[in-house]
């Protein structure tokens, strides 16, 4: 049998994915979307595609986020390989959350917040902020979860 | 003691500059006026003129945070800098200026089992050579520096560290200025405000230099500029391979006595001394970027001062009075680029890193000595340029581990 | 000494605040600072001076100099004549031994004042230099103002707060808000910055940042902002820098008597507080805003004996005073008997900021003051910064005194500024580290030009060729805790971290990575992965995808080994070169498909791995991608002799020897988690390294050790790696060693065409071997330390690198770097171990396993 990336593919697993900020968010009352969200790194032109439901990040003419529902990432990935973008599947690298209002986020990044997109530093890791009103998605390296969990917490107490 | 009273001239006013020298020194620092010291002293060669671009001790002289110590990781650096630390602690009585040399002892943190190894590397070359250093474990530590964090509930906890009890911190204007009294005082000219512009040069072979206020000749030019080194040796059309990064510290106001040792933390990016003055003088790595602009960073600022309350959370409302940057000429092995050059005639002293300080009084004599004799000391022949032709480096940097 | 009820006064009388100072009792208002709450109770001396402990009293009220520093509530250095007095707050004088009243150190005022001229400690105390230390130590002690508390830890939180403007206006005073209003009313978002508590309410659409003082401009037009115990990071289009001018005391014999102060404090004093400042006073000022703070005075009923107007040329004035408080003041032969002298030499621009942000500073000849010229882009100077409206002038003549302060901080009087320059410290910069003017707590905002100006006369050169010496950030001195800011440090963990903790285990850095150093016992969880099977966690190791057309190119060319010849389904293992040949990394590259490589790398060495690919590849510019999955992908290495039937029943791959075969890659579901499989083997044992999607760790690891595989940590793989002889890169490595050397010559290809380091590695060849790393086995069953030294005729002639001892083996083995004629097996080698010599055997072949039989089993 011949081998593929399907093992970067948590949605194509049987068990139920764990959010690698379930312990750091847990009775938090901010909103985890590592589950709600998959994660494609794409290379090549993705205009001209259209695509429901799918939100896509350009971070450099060449290279894209593709952020679209969990499960939907190895259908996706396949649709888009058939039309020519190079397209990996990282929903399982990355962790996301989302919090409410500027105050927050000036605690935690220098990015100018009414131009977002963007990725910079929050509270010292590198971030995707999506802004939508006065709500920040923050996607960020899974393996940074239980910091910046606390991080955001932290900031929020500090507001408090 | 009647010297205090006495108003005496450290040095003679800046005078016109002689046609001919024997020896031209470029760079009025440490380690330019520490040859030109050794030259008249041990050699008795005092048609020297030193030619400073600014103020004497402008550069890497008047920056760097003053720590002398020996407990390098290779035989060659160690033997090197053991001999450095022996001329520090005679030099004060030798120049007859107090240089405030505090050999209060100097504290190598690990926090990780490969910060260990790469200190008991050091341990173990130090002692072989007879250099008081030793890895020490937390309770020595303790007693050491019983103000410092040694719980474990900090981001690294300290493991252990390398202890070398002859460590210290100096004055380094007092160096720079003792040395220049003991050169003017020898004969020798200081030049401030005096800008090599060009090196001559005929057959392979130094001839002269070119100044902003006029032309020299002699046969015999030292390089001994730090961070502008590689633009010095441009002149000569000697490629170094050297790339200069900044290095940046700050002082704060001076408190009553709290530290009385050196700390270093290669993981934490931080060193900490207290002066004699009272001042925490704290420093971290050298920036990873090149530049020539050296220019104070506000990120340096927060990242020295979180990892310096990590260990010391005491000094939280210690007050930040000034910080600076210095250039440093970084060498691929991290350690120096000393002696001779394909051009005939004209030495360098380059590539120290953050390590030029420490070596100022043995730069001087093995230089010094260099000039005298036309042969390279046995102590630098490590160090010579050449190395990078013949691939054998000394190899200052642990793998892992950072400098310091 | 508190006046009547006065319009515009900053305190509220219905609110007293009760605080100690020295133990007693003092009682101001809500509004007051310490140090005003503190005059009004009648206090007047506030502190002693840094170096001869002379009293000093309030100077300039307004937080720039010196004169008021006292611990309060612990903390050293506070000025307490900005400082808010709050309830209960412990105020203490420091830098005193005994009281203000009476300091015993003061002794080095009376007697030690000639022993101790600038630069004293240069030349004394040289020999004897045994007796060094202790002289040391008395200076130590006699350094230094506030007190630090040894035990005080860290206090409440500082925050630190992003702010983006397009107008940020630094300096509150009327320039500064009248830029800011034109540009709010222009429709631009603009931030006022002003270093005192705004009186009353904010204007009108502007964001007011107070009080709060900008720390300096950094490159990138950042502007950091002290705000108490929040730091403001702000960012704008444009900085227009309304900083102001600053008062200049007056230099003349007995100018730091407590008495004498600038006419800020007068203003602060009488309007904030309703202070009576003094009972009879004095005026010398060199303006007509000094001039008039003779009314002032007298609406506070201070009786003004005399207004001197500096202005109509120099004057010989000298004061003098009783136990350091001022009693009299002599202008031009007059003496007044007075208990306040209000003096001011006129106002020099603050343009600090501006300097740092890259302005240059010049000398105004008209105005007498230094005035920052050709501003950077995007900063802006309005108001008196700018030069306009201020002036200054050198008022008194010179009087020989040994009293006369040029630099309050660090109590450099005229006449060390004098004996420097006859020394031969003739350049301001030189003079400034010898005399240490300037470099004091005001950051030469009192004594910068007072110091400048006596160079020039002394040196008989214009102001313009003394120069200015740099401005160094901060602006003001500022907390290390309000920098340093909230104390979390980024750390990586797996997405099994959890699990570790649950089980145990202890935790280390590997790099910025969280990992089990073991889970209590390593030679159990060694013998473990010897006799059963273990399971352990290796998701920090770098993983990337290099996927494209040519991507086979592409390692062949960075790689020393071969790749292009590597068959989908198949593992090699690899070993990165720099340019100069030394190893950087080592990992594995396993073939997917003819297009797509999974290189994986050392836990610490990603980064520089990525780096490295996507700089040559900027060169190459090949057709591929270069996709970093070590976070999207946990991964597990499960071996021991019962790997193979411990994982069968939770994997649909065939695990049959003949099926799945050494260095082969296979996909498949593991407990229902699509996973590549790789047969390989770190530890030495039938091994499978099992790579997932990281938010199914914690599934994927249950059920491993469900089948109940002991898993171990780092320090048993260590022990289990190095029965095995394999390199751990960066510790049996260093950035010199190269393959060869180290003993890896199978990995370097020299008949490849090209590939990054060839040159070096050839070069190695041709010269020959100098080093080698081998294996080592102890004679005793000491276990050398780490790092330890191989010895030789007394010298070093190599390093121990790795050392344990192996439980399977029952002896100590170690790899270390030895003389090339030293790599023989069986030769005999001499170790450091506790400062003695032990005898170890050199070892090429693996000590387990050599022929690799149970690895293919």
């Amino acid at each position: 049998m011949s081998l593929s990336l399907d093992f970067l593919s948590p949605a194509l697993g049987e068990p139920a994915p764990r959010s690698p900020l379930a312990r750091a968010l847990a009775r938090s009352g901010i909103r985890d979307l590592s589950l709600d969200y998959g994660v494609l790194d794409a290379r090549g032109d993705l205009t001209g595609h259209p695509m429901e439901g799918v939100e896509v990040v350009r971070l450099s003419p060449e290279r894209s986020f593709v952020l679209c529902p969990y499960r939907d990432a190895p259908g996706l990935r396949e649709w888009l390989e058939g039309r020519g973008v190079a397209a990996i599947d990282a929903s399982g690298g990355y962790a996301g959350l989302e919090v409410e209002g500027e105050a927050v986020m000036r605690r935690l990044t220098e990015l100018p917040l009414d131009r977002c997109p963007a990725v910079g530093a929050v509270g010292h890791v590198a971030t995707l902020v999506l802004r939508d009103g006065d709500r920040f998605r923050l996607f960020f390296r899974q393996e940074y979860a239980d910091y910046m969990g606390e991080r955001v917490l932290d900031a929020l107490e500090g507001l408090a | 003691m009647k010297d205090i009273f006495r108003v005496r001239r450290m040095w003679r006013p800046r005078s016109e500059l002689k046609p001919r020298y024997d020896v031209v020194i470029v760079g009025g620092g440490t380690h330019g006026l520490a040859t030109a010291y050794y030259l008249a002293k041990n050699h008795g060669i005092t048609n020297v003129a030193v030619l400073e671009k600014s103020y004497i001790g402008s550069g890497a002289a008047g920056r760097n945070t003053t720590i002398i110590r020996a407990n390098y990781r290779t035989p060659e650096g160690a033997e090197f800098y053991k001999k450095s630390v022996e001329l520090y602690e005679e030099l004060g009585a030798d120049l007859d200026f107090n240089l405030l040399f505090s050999q209060q002892g100097h504290l190598t943190l690990a926090h990780s089992d490969r910060g260990i190894i790469t200190a008991t590397e050091r341990a173990e070359v130090n002692q072989l050579l007879g250099i008081d250093s030793r890895v020490i474990g937390r309770d020595e530590i303790r007693e050491l520096c019983p103000e410092m964090d040694l719980s474990d509930d900090v981001t690294w906890p300290v493991m252990a560290a390398l202890y070398h009890p002859r460590g210290g911190i100096i004055r380094h204007d007092a160096v720079v200025w003792g040395y220049a009294r003991g050169v003017d005082r020898r004969g020798i000219e200081i030049h401030p405000y005096t800008e090599v512009t060009g090196i001559d040069r005929e057959n392979g072979r130094v001839t002269g230099v070119q100044t902003n206020r006029g032309p020299i000749s002699c046969g015999t030019v030292i390089s001994a500029t730090a961070g502008w080194s590689t633009l010095v040796c441009d002149l000569a059309d000697v490629p170094l391979p050297i790339t200069t990064h900044i290095l940046q510290a700050f002082v704060t106001e001076p408190m009553k006595p709290f530290l009385d040792v050196i700390i270093v933390s290669s993981q934490m990016h931080v060193y900490i001394s207290q002066t004699d003055r009272g001042e925490f003088l704290i420093g971290a790595e050298i920036e990873p970027y090149t530049t020539y602009r050296g220019t104070s960073t506000f990120p340096f600022l927060e990242f020295a001062a979180r990892h310096t309350l990590e260990l010391f959370p005491q000094l939280e409302r210690v007050k930040v009075l000034r910080q600076w940057t210095g250039l440093c000429d970084v060498s691929p092995d991290y350690s120096p680029i000393l002696g001779k050059t394909e051009v005939e005639g004209f030495h360098v002293s380059a590539g120290w890193g953050t390590y030029g300080f420490k070596a100022a009084p043995i730069v001087g004599t093995t230089l010094a000595e260099l000039v005298a004799t036309g042969d390279t000391p046995a102590l630098i022949q490590p160090f010579e340029l050449e190395r990078f032709y013949t691939d054998t480096l000394v190899s200052e940097v642990a793998a892992a581990a950072v400098s310091h | 000494m508190r006046l009547d009820p006065r319009p515009g006064e900053r305190i509220d009388r219905s609110e007293p605040i009760r605080f100690t100072f020295e133990g007693k009792l003092v009682e101001g208002f809500a509004g007051d600072t310490i140090g005003s709450a503190l005059y009004a109770g009648g206090r007047r001396v506030f502190s002693r001076s840094f170096k001869y402990h002379r009293p000093r009293g309030l100077l300039c009220c307004s937080g720039a100099c010196p004169n008021c520093m006292m611990e309060v509530d612990g903390v050293p250095n506070v000025r307490v004549c900005v400082a808010p007095a709050h309830e209960g707050a412990v105020v203490k004088a420091q830098n005193v031994r005994g009281s203000l009243e009476r300091d015993l150190m003061a002794a080095t005022d009376k007697f030690g004042g000639p022993f101790t001229p600038v630069g004293f400690y240069y030349r004394t105390m040289i020999r004897p230099r045994a007796a060094w230390p202790l002289f040391e130590k008395f200076l130590r002690s006699a350094a230094g103002l506030g007190t630090i508390d040894k035990h005080a830890r860290r206090t409440g939180r500082y925050d630190v707060e992003h702010r983006h403007a397009d107008v940020l206006v630094i300096g509150g005073g009327s320039a500064g808000l009248e830029a800011a209003r034109a540009a709010a009313a222009s429709g631009e978002h603009v931030v006022v910055v002003d270093e005192n508590a705004p009186r009353g309410d904010a204007p009108g659409g502007l964001e007011l940042l107070a009080p709060a003082t900008a720390l300096g401009i950094y490159e990138g037009g950042l502007v950091p902002v002290a705000a108490g115990r929040i730091l403001y990071k702000v960012r704008a289009k444009r900085i227009v820098v309304a900083t102001g001018a600053l008062e200049q005391p007056v230099i003349f014999p007995g100018n730091d008597l407590v008495g004498i102060v600038l006419p800020e404090a007068v203003r602060r004093l009488v309007h904030d507080f309703s202070i009576r400042p003094g009972e009879k006073a004095v005026v010398l000022a060199a303006d007509d805003d000094a001039l008039a703070i003779a009314d002032d005075l007298r609406d506070a009923g201070t009786q003004v004996l005399e207004v001197v107007d500096l202005r109509n040329g120099p004057h010989r004035i000298s004061a003098s005073g009783t136990k350091g408080r001022l009693n009299g003041v002599g202008v031009e032969g007059v003496r007044y008997n007075c208990d306040l002298v209000v003096a001011s030499g006129g106002r020099q621009p603050a343009y600090s900021l501006l300097a740092q942000a890259g302005a240059t500073v010049a000398y105004d000849e008209g105005r007498g003051v230094f005035v920052p010229r050709d501003l950077p882009a995007n900063v802006e100077a309005v108001g008196s910064v700018t030069g306009e409206g201020t002036g200054s002038i050198a008022p008194a003549k010179t009087l020989l005194g040994d009293k006369t302060f040029v630099c309050l901080c660090e109590d450099v009087t005229e006449k060390d500024v004098k004996r420097a320059i006859a020394e031969g410290f003739d350049s301001i910069e030189l003079a400034k580290r010898y005399t240490t003017v300037t470099m004091g707590p005001c950051q030469g905002r009192l004594c910068h030009l007072a110091s400048v100006r006596m160079y020039a006369r002394e040196t008989k050169q214009g102001e313009d060729a003394i120069g200015t010496t740099t401005a160094r950030p901060p602006w003001s001195p500022v907390e290390l805790g309000l920098l340093a800011g909230r104390p979390h440090e980024p750390g990586k963990r797996t997405s099994i971290h959890h699990r570790h903790k649950e089980a145990g285990a202890t935790m280390m850095w590997t790099g910025s990575w969280r990992r089990p150093h073991s889970y209590g016992d390593p030679a159990a969880e060694a013998r473990a992965v010897h006799e059963s099977a273990g399971l352990i966690d290796v998701s920090t190791l770098g993983k990337l995808v290099v996927r494209g057309p040519e991507a086979a190119v592409f390692l062949e060319r960075i790689y020393p080994n071969r790749f292009a010849d590597l068959k989908p389904g198949r593992i090699r293992y690899a070993v990165l070169g720099t340019d100069g040949g030394r190893i950087m990394d080592d990992g594995t590259v396993a073939r997917i498909d003819d297009e797509t490589f999974y290189v994986t790398t050392t836990s610490t060495g990603a980064e520089g791995v990525i780096e490295w690919f996507e700089w040559w590849n900027a060169i190459w510019k090949l057709d591929l991608s270069i996709v970093d999955v070590t976070g999207a992908v946990a991964a597990v290495n499960l071996a021991g002799p019962q790997a193979r039937e411990l994982l069968g029943p939770l994997t649909d791959v065939d695990l049959a020897p003949d099926a799945f075969k050494y260095l082969d890659a296979k996909q498949g579901k593991v407990a229902g988690v699509p996973t590549l499989l790789l047969r390989i083997g770190f530890v030495g044992e039938l091994g499978y390294e099992l790579h997932f999607p990281s938010p199914h760790g914690e599934t994927v690891w249950d059920a491993l050790a469900a089948t109940g595989a002991t898993p171990f940590g780092l320090e048993p793989q260590r022990i289990l790696r190095l029965e095995k002889m394999h390199v751990l890169i960066g510790q049996d490595t260093d950035s010199e060693s190269n393959a060869l050397e180290a003993s890896m010559p199978w990995i370097v290809k020299f008949e490849k065409d090209e590939f990054v380091g060839k040159w070096a590695l050839e070069h190695v060849q041709e010269r020959g071997m100098r080093d080698r790393l081998v294996g080592f086995e102890m004679q005793n069953g000491s276990v050398p330390p780490e790092g330890g030294a191989v010895v030789r005729d007394g010298r070093l002639a190599g390093r121990v690198t790795s050392a344990r001892f192996s439980e399977q083996l029952g002896r100590a083995i170690g790899l270390a770097w030895v003389p090339e004629e030293l790599a023989v097996e069986d030769a005999d080698i001499t170790l450091r171990v506790s400062a003695g010599l032990e005898r170890a055997k050199v070892r090429l072949r693996p000590f387990f396993d050599p022929e690799g039989e149970r690895l293919r089993s």
